[in-house]
């Protein structure tokens, strides 16, 4: 044991974090001892406050501190469309577009078989359960363009478009400011696929 | 050492740190070879798209102690429709999980790339309407226990050799059991004789005509005796079976 108790077990602690090998953590560690109490103490509130007020949404399962969270609080929000996604941090994204105001739908995962990740696993059940009322005109299917995401996508719409509610899928293409000559054969393809007119 | 070119296919692909995958690539020449792609999750990266599953490719390896390097890769074939039919994602998926749990790393396997291209190839080129998916999956399960050197013969008894009246399954036996050897082995699964026929035919078919052969009556019994045989002497069990199962229910 090279270092006092408190600190190996910090970077023990630390690299534990995805992406924190113990270089990192062993960094981060002295990182943290050199600051002062004050900011270590706002470190530590911080993470006991996101453990202790941060769950996830009954309608959405967004994160969030509020049960609904504000997407389904928000009553100028468009309650006809809903975008489903992967993870919380996928809303995140959405709403940096600034494009979209509609409600969201978290799947809190994507089908994986050989993981052993099922349509059960995700919370597609749920989905279904807000799709009952008649409210619903429309679900966008925004999972990412993997072949879980894809899969889960598929999945959705052969579930939800025998009630009778459009669904759609956001469309691949490429990326902007890339260089057609670098992209791959698929998204070129599918870009192709989604073309519109000028 | 230095580096290679193969082609293969992407049979699985698994996260690795921040950005980068280990990809499970069934090659043409070296057979199965887990490869390191090193920034291959990387929304820009050229490794994103020959490193997705299903994806045919000629890849430039570097060959490293325990995993390869990919340095180049180029995809010759995406099979888009594996990727864009949920029937078809789910059979490929479960196809591809059996391949990789049972091939050891770094052992050619010609046969069995050849098997999941032929599989990939029926499922993109054949017509929709043509394609019978019961069919290729009893046919790739045959023809996979072939290629690893499991070849059971429907034809005839496994313990007397007769051809005529045969009744159960055995499993501990590794084949057919007759009406006269049935007592051999008590938990035999009781198949009927026309099963059998069945197999025998979809066995000695190719890819293009896996659509000629009806063996919907006997589906179950067919599972039942290609999962068992799986079980018993491979010691396999696919995850993603379960998913395929609810799919095509």
């Amino acid at each position: 044991m090279y270092y006092a108790e408190p600190v190996a077990k910090l970077i023990g602690e630390l690299s534990k974090l995805p992406g924190v090998g113990p270089k990192t953590a062993e960094r981060l560690a002295f990182h943290l001892i050199a600051q002062s109490k004050e900011d270590v103490a706002k470190l530590t509130q911080a993470l006991k406050d996101v453990k202790e007020k941060i769950h996830y949404c009954s309608v959405c399962f967004n994160i969030t501190e509020q049960d609904p969270c504000r997407f389904c609080q928000d009553p100028s929000r468009d309650s006809s469309v809903i975008c489903v996604v992967e993870q919380p941090k996928d809303i995140i994204a959405m709403e940096k577009t600034r494009e979209y105001r509609g409600r969201y739908h978290v799947l809190l995962g994507s089908i994986s078989p050989m993981d052993g990740v099922g349509p059960d696993d995700i919370r597609l059940r749920e989905l279904l359960g807000r799709l009952e009322d008649d409210k619903v005109k429309e679900v966008i299917v925004a999972t990412s363009p993997t072949i879980e995401g894809e899969a889960t996508a598929m999945y959705v719409a052969r579930l939800v478009k025998p009630l009778g509610v459009r669904v759609t899928r956001i469309a691949h293409g490429l990326p902007v400011g890339g260089s057609l000559e670098y992209v791959d054969e698929i998204t070129l393809a599918k870009a192709l696929e989604g073309r519109r007119e000028l | 050492m230095s580096t290679y070119t193969t082609v293969g296919l992407v049979l699985r692909r698994f996260p690795l740190g921040e950005a980068d995958s280990i990809v499970h690539l069934l090659s043409k020449e070296r057979g199965k070879l887990d490869v390191v792609a090193k920034g291959a999750r990387r929304p820009r990266s050229k490794h994103l798209a020959v490193t997705q599953p299903f994806v045919y490719g000629r890849y430039l390896l570097f060959p490293g102690r325990t995993l390869e390097r990919l340095n180049q890769g180029e995809v010759l074939s995406a099979y888009r429709r594996l990727r864009e039919e949920l029937d078809y994602f789910a059979l490929c998926t479960y196809c591809c999980e059996l391949v990789d749990k049972l091939l050891p790393v770094g052992e050619p396997a010609e046969n069995v790339f050849v098997l999941v291209k032929g599989l990939f190839d029926y499922l993109q080129e054949t017509p929709a309407s043509r394609v019978s998916l019961g069919n290729a999956l009893t046919f790739f399960r045959l023809k996979l226990l072939a290629a690893l050197g499991y070849q059971v013969d429907f034809a005839s008894c496994t313990n007397c050799g007769r051809g005529q009246e045969l009744s159960t399954f055995s499993f501990k036996e590794g084949g057919p059991l007759c009406a006269a050897c049935s007592g051999r082995d008590q938990g035999a699964l009781a198949v009927a004789p026309a099963v059998f026929a069945s197999l025998v035919k979809l066995s000695s078919l190719g890819w293009p005509k896996l659509g000629i052969i009806k063996l919907e009556p006997y589906q179950q019994t067919i599972e039942d005796l290609l999962e068992g045989f799986y079980r018993y002497h491979l010691e396999v069990e696919a995850k993603s079976s379960e998913f395929l199962k609810s799919i095509r229910r």
